[in-house]
């Protein structure tokens, strides 16, 4: 027994004597995760090449949710296509269609009716605490706390009650239209905004109470997933994930449309580009959000919800790519147009993309047990990458 | 970590167009066609020198492109093109780069040894319009099934309409 266990012992030291560093062990272990597994958020599967409980290499493979929505839109017309946005991001639709709008108005060098652009900012910034209110709920999931995610959702719920009193939809809306937006602001959502927005500034104090200063939570969190700042530039991120990284970015600020220069704001940031940096950015995101849309709501002008805009959209021959900030970070779109009623190509930069591009470098090193908050972290929406 | 505010000024872009003209002649890389569409900068290069512009343009030190916004393909029947859409966080630029490539034997140098981000990019460009990138190190399908053996987003590609019957396994009868 006693002659094993030296034997044991001194294979082990061969092994390790044998591997050089940047080379893979002899032993490594290679495993499949998804497409169906939970905690990729979506069908969203990765080989993972492990060392023990270390990540060595990771691929990912995506394209399960291929739709291929960049050829629909060679098919269809400027309006047809509208509601095909929705279904990219769709936790933040109305950042969608915000993106699809702007670039097909700008084409056509067509002015906004101010009161448009600001129901667009409202619709845009609700949404925006939508999405954040699923991270939240999702990263609680991911390090195993149950409870915010249901107070996420429950808070997520009148946020989506108010956009349906709009939209008449509550996850996929296809409210904006190409000049405005479809309807005006019905009775009462005035009243009901304002009396949400009071009660999330509460909910929102009460999640920090909860969440953002638990133990464990700050425990699993913090000094993971660690992303510098110049990485995450040359890694193409955007949003609250280059944000967390210490980057005060914002394309609301930067290149500032439909008014949100107009209001008065803070770029929330990180420090440490850690996950938990990434969180907290999400979260005090939000509560701007919901300082923009009181100023908006104090300030609705007068005026149409829809610009005059003939019935055959028909953008002049040209091309533009334009961004918006979305939930998750850079939306844009890149339209050619040759002068008929549809596109002539739709090329639809996503931010979830260009995050997972750069998840074999990110997860490098991380033990596998820290990869389901590494990726919530991010905040994937595997619509928007497959498209 | 620190944190830093980048410069957020309004940019003249007759300037930018001026100051590109210049880095391009001093490098010799190719002169360049430059147009404003709706306030943006496009530029034409030969796409022989694509590699070594983009390479130019992130590595000088007053323009600093550092930030791949998009980079995309495009089919015009005759010839096929690869758009490279650039920004410079420290100096607020924009810039997109073209090039024109032939739709016979359409290839092109990959950039992913400039800027890391290019890996997908190129890769789906690569599926959907049939464009070579030389160099790249891991060029396979990234949206599509691995065994397809047609690139989608090309104007000869047409949409089929298949009305398909649902046929009642025979176990069932």
């Amino acid at each position: 027994m006693a002659d094993e266990i030296k034997n044991n012992e001194i294979e082990v030291d061969e092994i390790s004597a044998v591997n050089e560093p940047g080379e893979f062990p002899k032993d490594y272990m290679e495993i499949n995760f998804g497409p169906h597994h939970p905690s990729t958020h979506g069908v969203f599967r990765f080989i993972a090449k492990l060392d023990g409980e270390k990540i060595l290499e990771v691929e990912p493979i995506v394209g399960y949710l291929h739709r291929g929505i960049e050829k629909i839109a060679e098919n269809r017309t400027y309006v047809q296509f509208k509601p095909l946005v929705d279904r990219l991001d769709y936790t933040g639709a109305m950042n969608n269609e915000f993106g699809y709008c702007i670039a097909v108005e700008k084409l056509m060098e067509l002015e906004v009716p101010l009161k448009a652009q600001a129901i667009r900012v409202i619709c845009a910034e609700l949404n925006r605490i939508c999405a954040h209110e699923v991270f939240f709920g999702a990263m609680g999931l991911e390090v195993g706390a149950f409870t915010p995610f249901l107070f996420g959702f429950k808070d997520r719920e009148i946020a989506m009650h108010l956009m349906e009193m709009l939209a008449g939809g509550r996850l996929t809306f296809n409210y904006f239209t190409i000049g405005g937006v479809r309807q005006d602001v019905p009775k009462g959502f005035y009243a009901e905004t304002k009396e949400y927005l009071k009660k999330f500034k509460k909910n929102l104090a009460e999640y920090h109470e909860l969440f953002s200063g638990n133990e464990i939570f700050v425990k699993r969190t913090k000094g993971v997933g660690v992303i510098t700042r110049e990485d995450a530039i040359e890694w193409s991120m955007s949003g609250p994930t280059l944000r967390g990284s210490g980057a005060v970015f914002d394309i609301r600020k930067v290149e500032p449309y439909s008014g949100y220069d107009k209001y008065d704001w803070e770029v929330p940031v990180g420090k440490n580009g850690d996950v938990y940096d990434r969180y907290l950015v999400r979260m005090n995101e939000m509560a701007q959000s919901a300082r923009i849309i009181e100023q908006a709501l104090e300030s609705l002008p007068e005026g149409d919800h829809q610009a005059k805009v003939a019935r055959v959209i028909k953008p002049p021959a040209g091309e533009i790519y334009l961004r918006v900030e979305g939930t998750k970070g850079e939306v844009g779109f890149y339209v050619v147009s040759d002068g008929t009623d549809k596109p002539y190509r739709m090329k639809i930069r996503t931010p979830s993309f260009n995050h997972l591009n750069a998840l074999n470098y990110v997860l490098k090193n991380n033990y596998i047990a820290d990869f389901p908050i590494i990726l919530g972290s991010f905040d994937t929406v595997m619509g928007s990458v497959d498209r | 970590m620190e944190i830093k505010q980048y410069n957020f000024k309004a940019v003249d872009n007759d300037k930018v167009i001026s100051l590109l003209r210049d880095k391009f002649k001093s490098v010799g890389t190719s002169e360049g066609n430059f147009s404003l569409n709706h306030g943006q900068i496009y530029c034409e290069v030969s796409k022989e020198t694509i590699k070594n512009t983009i390479k130019m343009l992130k590595n000088d030190k007053d323009l600093k492109f550092d930030y791949i916004k998009c980079i995309t393909g495009v089919d015009y029947q005759k010839y096929l093109e690869v758009v490279y859409s650039l920004y410079s966080f420290d100096n607020n630029y924009s810039v997109n780069i073209k090039a024109r490539i032939d739709a016979a034997n359409p290839d092109v140098d990959s950039i992913t040894d400039v800027f890391w981000s290019a890996d997908w990019f190129e890769r789906e460009i690569w599926e959907f319009f049939g464009i070579n990138f030389k160099g790249h190190p891991n060029l396979k399908t990234l949206l599509l099934p691995g065994d397809v053996d047609y690139h989608p987003l090309l104007k000869s590609f047409e949409i089929k309409w298949e009305k398909r019957e649902y046929v009642r396994p025979k176990v069932f009868e």
